[in-house]
């Protein structure tokens, strides 16, 4: 196992590269004078601050902590002054509640945390005697945190500053440790890490409210190259990206499938028979790249890509919403009308991020619509931090606040029925909260939403958009959940994500090369699992790196075009799929809108059966309209040529094949 | 040290219940949840007050209920007859005054979170009977009629726990539930469809067994004759169906209840048009179906039909929030979440309970105030599912089934 790359911590505040230290275990020990960076951190670490113990929103037992440590003045009070001080006995620390009721000498609920003469308790005692004081003087800073690895341990320097003194303090023993997948690696509490398999993972240290993380890989041991082409922007990275795995990838797909995926992730459909000859009689090397350009100028990719785009930024009614449909379908024409343009995003999110726009108001509440652009434009569940810290996230609940005060208008406050914006003023002092954007590297005016969210210096919109894009072309996101792009969340190939920013913005902020240059390299042309899974383990392993793709579930709306589009009837026809599961079969199976379109004159079958033909030959016909590949022989026996042809394509149009994209 | 010893005896507690689930086998009970989308006004349904001024009282009169304290609109008198039989909670209030809001917290328990959607009650029903060795019957265990409100449904649980929306109208004559019977002559077609997947090889992915799944239950469903006579509301008696009303709330109440005689471990009944901002008086009496004649008519003929069954089915009436006391100048009231009613019935619930009270004006709860999570534990516990349950999210996160903080009112509960 080695440590990788530069260590990566607080990617978003890059001074921080500045502290590394090579030695970590040389460093002086953490003091005990200080709560929040001395004792704050041990109850966090024995789990005493979480939610289902002292955390939780009414304590526990009578004692109340700040969840995950986020109010450190209050868990102060509550430790050295609540329940008349018994918490803390300063002449006789011993008998200290805090540290009795944890080792046991008294009943706890929580059971026994630490032992008497643990690395804990000492601690917790020193600072009791110490008189157990808030902060030491001067007040220390937490500067920095650097997470290091040598010989399977982890080692943990703080920078601390003390007015003009920095100090870099070993707090390996009061920081939490995670790993981002106990399937390649664990780490104890003590940040001992044994490595379980092969791959790549995060390693993560938290201290007194900061996190930082540490790239550990173990490669696989396999190693063929993706044979790309070496002139496709993406291609030499994701070669290399494998290559630093040990990953070999998966053969290229057969050609029939490869047409079949390119008509339905750009077009909703199968191709025709015609379009699949037509796409076998290209040069191999250009099939791709040409039926692409094709396709990415019709007016279905113009559709499709209108569906999703309203999908990503929420500009999608609930069903019998009547009122909000009113507002959203002139914003969803025009979100239509700019991507039928091909015009670049940042236009096009424009008009949305106008503060008194429809997109942002039809929100009553200003925390609403900062957690809508969060989430939809910026990829980032600032929602956590509404409720509290959370200790997997940069946002504070002040900034939260903060943020959402950025999107209140002047309509909110003389509107007196708009009681949420009450909301917006400090708990403690009923000051009206400022407003500010979030703590990102931005240059933008504090009420320049757009500036900000289109902001290069943080770049999270394209990070979040081109996560999409590659998440609706290989099924997956590099980051999952797609709205939650974290630190303590990586994407599985952040040099892929970088590469993929870098093709966004270098044709400038638009969509369709973006598509273009995804579909096109090899990546996405791999052969989706094998029939015959190997070791079903490493089968998965492979799939979750994106050596090998995996079958890909249609959405409804995709197959319900798609299957109006095989039988060559209009969408109406097969009237709307349910979007539940159950009523969806059932739909399939006995609904007249199936059957209609089966038996409507005029429809593909009747076509085929006009152009007359041997039975086997309409039969393979058929094959080729609804699964773009001819029967196989085990299929040609099963299925004489007496079938009907009717019968023949409502199975084949219900077949989990046609239902997922291999 | 009261401290110690108030924990010690909660750990007590929790070791004895945790003793009792092992015993306890899984719950055969069944729920129907009665849903007043929109926001239910207390003061006009089971919180009247006839004693406040005519803008708190509104226009509506009311009627002294055969149980202390008790005013219910004089439009209720079916429901009023039957309030002995129920369990009546006055105390409810809650801070969600969003429609969306005040759904989630009343549907899952739990508050809403930006980040999770939790499963409604009758999912976390469905996920038990999922998770019972045999099923005695291919009904789906969860049933929504017509339509399932915004997250009434599974949540985070699998997708298998979520609801089966009949769609349609019920109180329609020619109603009939879609796609249960082939249509036409479809075994050819499904024959050659078992030799496709067959040859296909197995479903290698998750979503690809999510489909295997569900299409072996719609195959199994497709043409079942205990099936199709469930769904059938066609052959009850006139008398039986005109009892529950000749209108959308009337006969889903009684689809409902055929349900769950049949099987069905959860149905979820959605009456839509409780948000009455404007002209609430007239709203709730006037046209057809009358809002508070067609509650009446329905939920009387549900707890009738209830009584003679085997006392196994537990009912509640709820909707997000209450109602402003004071009416607005369009005659009509906004969201108020500080005080709302809910009524309860059947298995597990007492009879002839009025828990809490709200003050003069129904402006807030007198005294026991509780929240929709505690009604959530509550029928927890009456439905005699784990009330210590911690589920699992599709990323291993534990969540527990009862949120912290709710508890089940044990005055309501036998």
């Amino acid at each position: 196992m080695r440590a990788h790359g530069p260590t990566l911590l607080l990617a978003l505040l890059p001074f921080l590269a500045a502290f590394r230290w090579p030695n970590a275990t040389a460093l002086p020990r953490a003091t005990a004078d200080d709560f929040v960076h001395d004792v704050l951190p041990l109850l966090q670490r024995e789990g005493c601050a979480s939610a289902y113990c002292h955390g939780a929103a009414t304590g526990q037992g009578g004692f109340k902590l700040s969840l995950f440590g986020s109010d450190a003045r209050a868990d102060h009070a509550s430790i050295t002054r609540a329940l008349g001080g018994r918490r803390v006995d300063l002449n006789d620390p011993d008998a200290s509640l805090v540290l009795a009721k944890p080792m046991r000498a008294l009943a706890h609920g929580g059971g026994k945390r630490f032992a008497p003469g643990s690395d804990t308790h000492l601690r917790l005692r020193a600072w009791i005697a110490a008189a157990a004081p808030f902060e030491a003087t001067p007040p220390r800073r937490l500067q920095s945190l650097t997470l290091s690895c040598a010989d399977q341990q982890l080692a943990v320097a703080a920078a601390l500053v003390a007015g003009d003194d920095a100090n870099t303090v070993d707090v390996t023993a009061l920081a939490t440790f995670a790993s981002s997948d106990a399937g390649i690696a664990t780490v104890d509490r003590a940040g001992r890490v044994t490595s379980v398999g092969d791959g790549e993972v995060f390693l993560f240290a938290r201290y007194a409210g900061t996190s930082t993380r540490l790239a550990v890989l173990r490669p696989f041991a396999e190693a063929t190259r993706l044979a790309g082409d070496a002139a496709h922007p993406l291609d030499a990275v994701f070669d290399a990206r494998l290559r630093e795995l040990g990953l070999a990838p998966a053969p290229s797909a057969a050609p029939e499938r490869l047409a079949r995926r390119l008509y339905f992730d750009l077009v909703d459909r199968p191709p025709t028979p015609f379009e699949l000859r037509r796409f076998l009689a290209l040069p191999a090397s250009e099939r791709v790249a040409r039926t692409a350009d094709a396709l990415l100028q019709s007016p279905a990719f113009t559709e499709s890509a209108t569906r999703r785009v309203l999908q990503w930024f929420e500009v999608t009614e609930p069903e019998a919403m009547a009122p909000e449909r009113r507002v959203l379908r002139p914003m969803q024409r025009r979100v239509s009308e700019q991507l039928a343009a091909d015009a670049p995003l940042p236009t096009l999110t424009a008009a949305l991020l106008a503060r008194d726009g429809a997109y942002l108001t039809r929100h009553q509440d200003p925390r609403d619509r900062a957690e809508l652009v969060g989430r939809a434009m910026l990829g980032v569940r600032i929602g956590c931090a509404r409720c509290h810290d959370h200790p997997d996230d940069r946002w504070r609940k002040r900034d939260h606040l903060a943020f959402a005060a950025c999107f209140a208008t002047a309509a909110d406050a003389a509107d007196a029925q708009a009681e949420m914006t009450s909301s917006l003023y400090d708990e403690v002092t009923g000051q009206p909260i400022a407003p500010r954007l979030l703590p990102l590297p931005s240059t933008a005016a504090p009420l320049d939403l757009h500036a900000f969210v289109h902001d290069p210096a943080h770049d999270l919109f394209a990070r979040a958009l081109t996560n999409r894009v590659f998440a609706w072309l290989l099924g997956r996101g590099l980051v999952e959940p797609l709205d939650d792009h974290r630190n303590t969340n990586p994407g599985k190939h952040e040099a892929w994500l970088r590469a993929l920013q870098g093709v966004f913005h270098a044709h400038g902020d638009r969509l369709r090369p973006l598509v273009r240059c995804i579909v096109t390299s090899r990546l996405y042309q791999l052969d989706a699992r094998a029939e015959a899974a190997e070791d079903n383990d490493h089968a998965a392993q492979r799939t979750r790196w994106f050596a090998q793709r995996v079958s890909k579930p249609l959405e409804g709306v995709v197959l319900q075009r798609a299957m109006a589009a095989v039988l060559g009837v209009d969408v109406e026809v097969l009237g709307r799929l349910p979007e539940s599961p159950l009523a969806r079969r059932l739909a399939m199976v006995n609904g007249d809108g199936l059957a209609a379109a089966l038996l409507r004159p005029g429809n593909a079958i009747d076509a085929l059966t006009e152009l007359g033909g041997q039975p086997d030959e309409l039969r393979d016909e058929l094959f080729l309209h609804c699964l773009t590949r001819l029967p196989t022989d085990a299929e040609r026996r099963a299925l004489p040529p007496t079938t009907a042809l009717r019968d023949l394509a409502q199975a084949l149009l219900l077949s989990r094949e046609f239902e997922f994209l291999r | 040290m009261s401290n110690t010893l108030t924990l010690s005896r909660r750990d007590l507690l929790a070791g004895l219940s945790a003793l009792a689930l092992v015993r306890t086998r899984r719950s055969a009970r069944r729920l129907i949840v009665v849903w007043l989308d929109g926001g239910a006004s207390h003061l006009d349904t089971f919180d009247c007050k006839p004693e406040a001024g005519v803008h708190i009282r509104g226009d509506l009169a009311s009627v002294r209920a055969p149980l202390d304290d008790v005013f219910v609109s004089e439009h209720l008198p079916l429901l009023t007859a039957r309030l002995p039989r129920c369990a009546l909670v006055r105390s409810l209030t809650h801070g969600e005054g969003n429609h969306d809001r005040g759904a989630h917290l009343w549907l899952t328990g739990k508050r809403p979170s930006p980040v999770l959607v939790h499963p409604s009650l009758p999912a976390v029903v469905a996920h038990d009977a999922m998770l019972q060795a045999t099923s005695p019957t291919s009904l789906p265990a969860f049933v929504c009629i017509p339509d399932v409100p915004q997250y009434g449904g599974a949540g985070f649980l699998p997708a298998l726990c979520g609801p089966f929306e009949v769609k349609g109208d019920p109180g329609r004559p020619d109603f009939r539930v879609r796609d249960l019977a082939p249509h036409g002559d479809n075994e050819r077609a499904l024959a050659l469809l078992a030799q496709l997947d067959a040859l296909s090889g197995n479903a290698q992915t998750e979503p690809e067994r999510d489909r295997d799944r569900f299409l072996r239950q719609a195959l199994t469903i497709s043409g079942e004759p205990e099936v199709a006579r469930a769904f059938d509301l066609t052959t009850e008696s006139t008398e039986v169906r005109e009892r529950y009303g000749w209108h959308r709330l009337g006969q889903s109440c009684l689809l409902a209840r055929r349900l769950v005689s049949a099987g069905t471990r959860a149905v979820l009944v959605r009456d839509v048009g409780w948000d009455h901002h404007n002209k609430i008086a007239s709203a709730l009496t006037y046209g057809f179906p009358a809002k508070l004649h067609a509650l009446d008519q329905a939920v009387s003929a549900l707890l009738d039909e209830l009584e003679n069954g085997d006392g196994n089915v537990t009912v509640c009436v709820a909707s997000e929030f209450g109602r402003t006391p004071r009416l607005n100048p369009a005659g009509g009231r906004d969201h108020w979440p500080r005080a709302q009613s809910a009524l309860l019935y059947g298995g597990g619930l007492r009879r002839g309970v009025v828990f809490g009270a709200t003050d003069a004006h129904g402006e807030e709860p007198l005294r026991d105030p509780v929240s929709p999570a505690d009604v959530f534990a509550t029928l927890v516990a009456a439905l005699q599912l784990d009330q210590g349950a911690v589920l699992r999210t599709a990323d291993r996160r534990p969540v527990r089934l009862i949120d912290e903080g709710a508890r089940p009112i044990r005055d309501v509960l036998v």
